[in-house]
């Protein structure tokens, strides 16, 4: 049976309150924070959601750092076509088409994600576009920047992740990359662009900051 | 540092227990199950130790394979990962105690902090055996911990009948957490989805090469005897005469 057709507009709408992540106070998202319901609920009452884990409604710290490093250095965007990988709310795409991105596809294997990243797109009145699919593998033949947020959250997927980044970088695509430190990530290769101080733990009150590199992957 | 805690599954201690007719144990149909809540003071505790500088909290639960329940409540709150031993059979305090030794040996953390009992078996002994074959100091009953700035020394205050106990101990040390040590935090949700991705690793008891069979049995159970209901009684001097010559307390 295909599941019931769900207004994910009006759910985000409901659920989230529009802030500002930390590190860039001139963006607006859908984010579920300490005053909304969900940041208290427990797994029963997401599962009883009926939607897949909303990472989508959070900034973490790796897509907060890039976006900001984006923000400082808009020739890194400028004029060029924008793959956002994992995007979420696509916090790092919004921050690539305000720095002047020719175009951007925001892609997440959650269809929430997309939602999410449109609804925060039209929020910052930029324009994006949405897909939803894994690209790991595939050759991004049209796009010149990649961008990955915080996506080396669990070992097995970091190694698959840096591997496919390094390929487009081996095939003349840019990508950058942003990580807490959360330790999967091997970074002995990667070129370091900046440390900012992340909230870690999407902590609201922004107590425990801690250092997000951006990366530029090499092939 | 490094510092482990525990986080043994218990009944959920709202709900009410049945004993099972022939008394071999509790009915467990319908049963739901949660941290023991003085584990999950010890838990927050660890955490607020990290939140002053850094440290790694490691929790460990010995138990049946669904513990990793508990042990993901634990990262939920902000620990940074697990350990489940797995042991659907019989332990008591001495096999747990014996448990965390040899983990507390792989492990090397600078501090135990464990709740003082679990509510289920009301034991109080495995933080006491654990310092004990550690060769380590204890402070049990733990109302405030403090640790010295170079993280050497601990200052507990204990709750101890008619009043408090100030003691100071050298770590590596064990710590137990009394009820008001702090009130634990809820878990967020990002704190439940990151928990997910945090690393838990499972291991057998029977694996572990330990010599730890359990040194008491658990005879029978029994609930408490059913309570007779109440009488009302029309006035005072009758309140009075039968608390006398009936309940013979005055």
């Amino acid at each position: 049976m295909a599941a019931p057709e769900r207004d994910m507009a009006g759910f985000i709408r409901t659920h989230t309150r529009v802030g500002s992540p930390l590190l860039c106070p001139e963006l607006r998202l859908h984010l579920i924070t300490a005053e909304c319901h969900l940041w208290r609920a427990g797994e029963a009452e997401v599962q009883a959601l009926g939607i897949p884990e909303p990472y989508w409604a959070f900034c973490w710290a790796g897509g907060q750092a890039l976006a900001r490093h984006l923000l400082d250095h808009p020739q890194l965007a400028r004029g060029r076509r924008v793959l956002d990988f994992g995007s979420g709310g696509a916090v790092e795409g919004i921050a690539a088409a305000r720095a002047g991105a020719a175009c951007v596809l925001a892609v997440d294997i959650d269809p929430w994600a997309a939602e999410a990243a449109r609804m925060n797109a039209a929020l910052n009145g930029v324009a994006l576009s949405t897909a939803t699919r894994d690209p790991i593998g595939e050759g991004c033949e049209e796009h010149e920047l990649v961008l990955a947020g915080d996506v080396a959250y669990e070992p097995a997927f970091a190694g698959r992740v840096l591997a496919w980044l390094r390929s487009l970088a081996g095939q003349g695509r840019e990508v950058l990359l942003a990580d807490p430190g959360r330790g999967y990530l091997a970074t002995a290769d990667l070129e370091a662009l900046a440390n900012l101080r992340a909230p870690a733990d999407v902590d609201d009150d922004a107590r425990h900051l801690r250092e997000t590199t951006v990366y530029r992957v090499r092939p | 540092m490094k510092i482990l805690v525990t986080a043994k599954q218990v009944t959920d201690p709202d709900m009410k227990i049945k004993v099972k007719p022939d008394g071999s144990g509790i009915a467990t149909e319908g049963i739901s199950y949660k941290v023991n809540p003085f584990d999950e003071i010890a838990i927050e505790e660890a955490i607020r130790i990290k939140e002053k500088g850094a440290a790694e909290i490691v929790v460990v639960s010995v138990g049946p394979k669904d513990a990793s329940k508990e042990i993901r409540s634990g990262l939920a709150m902000g620990a940074d990962r697990g350990i489940l031993v797995v042991s659907e059979g019989f332990t008591d305090p001495w096999t747990v105690a014996s448990v965390l030794k040899k983990i507390v040996d792989e492990e090397k953390p600078e501090l135990v902090l464990m709740g003082k009992q679990a509510v289920d078996g009301d034991n109080n002994q495995v933080g006491q055996m654990l310092a004990e074959m550690l060769g380590w100091p204890q402070a049990c009953f733990a109302s405030k911990v403090e640790l010295s700035a170079d993280r050497a020394k601990a200052s507990v205050t204990r709750e101890v009948d008619g009043g408090f106990d100030h003691v100071e101990v050298d770590l590596p040390a064990v710590i137990t957490a009394d009820l008001r040590l702090n009130e634990p935090r809820y878990a967020s949700l990002p704190g439940i989805m990151k928990a997910k991705k945090k690393p838990l690793k499972e291991m057998e008891l029977k694996a572990m090469g330990l010599d730890a069979q359990p040194k008491v049995k658990w005879h029978k159970f029994q609930a408490p005897p059913e309570r007779k209901a109440g009488i009302k009684v029309p006035d005072v001097p009758t309140l009075v005469a039968k608390l006398r010559d009936e309940a013979k307390v005055i």
